[in-house]
Formats: structure tokens, sequence, C-alpha cells
């Protein structure tokens, strides 16, 4: 999951890749609220997901935001 | 076989080669504060000191920070009326803002300063250049006009009466349909909704906005409703034109907020100014091609020719000639 979210950041939020990292925060991963807004958006589309922008924030690094993702995708199947 | 982009964005700068520093101002009693933040390396210009439009604090600029902290060192302030600052008096107009913006230098030992004012800060910084030429090495507005629209004063009023109708009577606070109403008036009369489709980012830029506008505070509102009624009180850009600082006027093709012949008046009355417009953007340019406003502002800044650029129109230059 890790990886497809660093994907979608990278793509579709134009954020460079190498202060991605799993330990990262989300303020040194370069995370702001456009990327936050359009990760919100990309997981409705290409998976069906419903995680605001506000739980996606709260998510204290790239890896925890990764876990939370995961967990959600886990429990809607 | 791949094709060699045509221009290269500003690569992201680490936060590790910055310092920041938080300065507290006062200018007549107010308090207020920036955000200085300064590279690790010589700078290859002199400083910018940024002043954002009326819903941007000292912290709205994040991708432009990284963007342009390697170069030179950068100044996010928050005004008096703006983010941490105190309230700014509603009898206080643009030139106090721009005496206010000139302290910011003075006190931080700046002889001369790169100036960028988007929206509600281009007034700011077109008094301040034009108060003392001497101190504005380049002058950057975005999203500039001498005076609102009427379109936009319409809808903006329509937003204003709406929320009063909709308002709680002792603190102004609103219910969640009603904020989620009011940040949909507010989004549609700041984006151009009819032009979408062909404008970068425009549903995210607009899903941000709204979240944004739903936040808003009953004080905040009652802050951004002081700055609305300043950009009424008289034209917010004097006619009076600036005829020694070199100006880059910029916004985005399909801006109407600030439409393009608006900002084309502006540079008009600059001398030897560049006026250009950034493609597929409106007012939000910022947002919607973040990117190549940086690498606009840093050729700006840094000398660099602005002619071929794919992301911009070609530059016009309409001011009086030096």
């Amino acid at each position: 999951m890790l990886e497809e979210i660093k994907g979608i950041l990278t793509a579709q939020a134009g954020l460079p890749s190498t202060p991605i990292t799993a330990d990262a925060t989300l303020a040194d991963a370069g995370i702001d609220s456009m990327a936050v807004t359009v990760l919100s958006m990309q997981l409705e589309d290409r998976m069906g997901l419903f995680l605001t922008e506000d739980e996606l924030s709260c998510a204290p690094t790239v890896n925890a935001l990764a876990d939370l993702v995961a967990s959600r995708a886990a429990g809607s199947r | 076989m791949t094709t060699a982009p045509a221009w290269n964005p500003p690569v992201w700068n680490a936060p590790e080669h910055v310092e920041e520093e938080l300065v507290t101002l006062e200018w007549r009693g107010l308090r207020y504060a920036c955000r200085v933040i300064t590279p690790d390396r010589p700078p290859v210009t002199e400083p910018l000191v940024l002043l954002g439009g009326a819903l941007q604090d000292m912290y709205a600029w994040p991708r432009l920070e990284r963007r342009l902290s390697d170069h030179m060192p950068l100044v996010f302030v928050d005004l008096p009326g703006v983010g941490t600052a105190d309230d700014l008096p509603a009898e206080q107009g643009f030139d106090a803002l721009a005496e206010a913006a000139l302290l910011v230098a003075d006190r931080l030992g700046f002889d001369r300063i790169n100036l960028l004012g988007a929206s509600y800060g281009a007034p700011i910084a077109y008094r301040a250049a034009l108060s003392r030429p001497a101190r504005v090495a380049r002058l950057v507005l975005a999203g500039a006009t001498h005076r609102m629209n009427p379109r936009l004063v319409s809808d903006c009023e329509q937003v204003w009466r709406t929320r009063a109708a909709l308002a709680d009577g002792a603190d102004g606070s609103l219910t969640d349909s009603g904020a989620q109403e009011i940040a949909a008036r507010a989004v549609a009369a700041l984006v151009n909704t009819a032009l979408r489709d062909r404008i970068s980012q425009a549903s995210t830029v607009a899903r941000m906005l709204h979240r944004q506008f739903v936040r808003v505070t009953p004080a905040e509102a009652r802050r951004h409703a002081v700055c609305h009624q300043r950009l009424l009180d008289g034209d917010p850009l004097p006619q009076a034109g600036i005829d020694t600082v070199r100006a880059l006027v910029f916004t985005g093709e399909h801006d109407d907020v600030s439409t393009p012949d608006e900002n084309r008046a502006v540079a008009a009355a600059i001398t030897g100014s560049t006026f250009l417009l950034v493609r597929d953007a409106d007012h939000m340019v910022h947002l919607e091609r973040e990117a190549e406003y940086a690498d606009l502002v840093l050729r700006f800044l840094t000398d660099l020719p602005l002619d071929d650029l794919p992301y911009t129109t070609p530059p016009e230059r309409l001011g009086p000639h030096r």
C-alpha cells in the first residue's frame, strides 16, 4: 500500500518521491492540503474507499497513512 | 525514445538546508509576524517578501517555499488582519498595509527586496513599490486589478447576504448545512466554474477551498468581511504608475476574479513591465499550476528570459518603455 500511495502522491499530487519515506511525518514528506485532497479523491476513484482529508491528515507518518488505507481497504472487502 | 521536457520546475529543497525564524513586529500598536526562511547557500537574488491573498496566512505557500527556499531568503508575512496578527481596523486602507509590509524589510535589515503580491496582496505590494521604489528590486503581481469587477462584487455580496441570513444572530455561527452552502457559494465566486474543464487540477482545488471555507470561524468570517470592504472602499490600486521598478504581472488565462484585461491594465501602468498569462489556470494559479508558478517567479527574480515558456502566453511589454 505504501508504494501505491507514493505513486498517487508523485504522479497525481505533484510531490517529489525522495522525501516520501515510511518514517517521514506527513509534513516532512511534503504532504500538504492539496496532496491530501488528491489522495482522498484518488482513493475514492480508484479503490472505492471513502477516507476524508481529516482522517488522512491525522496519520503521524507515511507508514501510518499506508496502514490506515490498508485497514480500510481490508474492512471494505 | 523519450523527449526531454521543455522545462524543469525548481526542485524541492530539503528542510535541513534552511533555517526558519519567527519574527514578531509591531506597527502603530498592532502586533503582527513573519516567518523568515534562510537557505544554507549564498542567495542568488534579493530576499523575497510574499504578501498573499486575504485567505492566506504565512503558512499558506508550502510548495513555493520548498521550491524557492534554496535560492533566496523568503519572508512570509501575517500582516495586520491576517493569520496570527492583530485585527486591522476597517478604516485602515491598503496604504497602511503597505507601510506595515515595508516595515518588515526595515526590521530584517534588508536594503532591497523582491516583493510578490498575490490577489489581496497585490494592492499592498503595488503601493509599497510606489511609495519606496528604491527598496524594491523586483515586483511581482499575481491576480491584480485596479478595482473589483462588477461580477465579483455581486457574487461576494450574495455570499455575505446569504451568510447573514443563515447565521445565528448571537455569534454569527452557521449550522453544518449553512456552512456547506456558504462554502459552495464562496468557491464558485473564486474559481472559474464555467471553464473548469480547461483548468488544471480544477476539481481538487475546488474541493480543497470548499473544505477551507467550511471551517471558517465566525471571527475569521468577520475578518474576511473587513478585507472585502477594504477592496470596495476606493480603488485597491491607485492610478499612479510606477516607473523605476522591474515588474512582472501575471495571472491564469481563465481568471475571472481579476481578469486578464484587468491584470494587463495594471501592467500598462508600470514602466517596462512584463505581462503574461499562465495557461490552463484561473485566479487560483498558485494551486492549479504550482510548479509553473514557482518556475516563473524564480526566472523573473533571477533575470532569466520569460520567452518561449510552454506554460504561458508570450510575454507582452505593455507599460511605457524606459
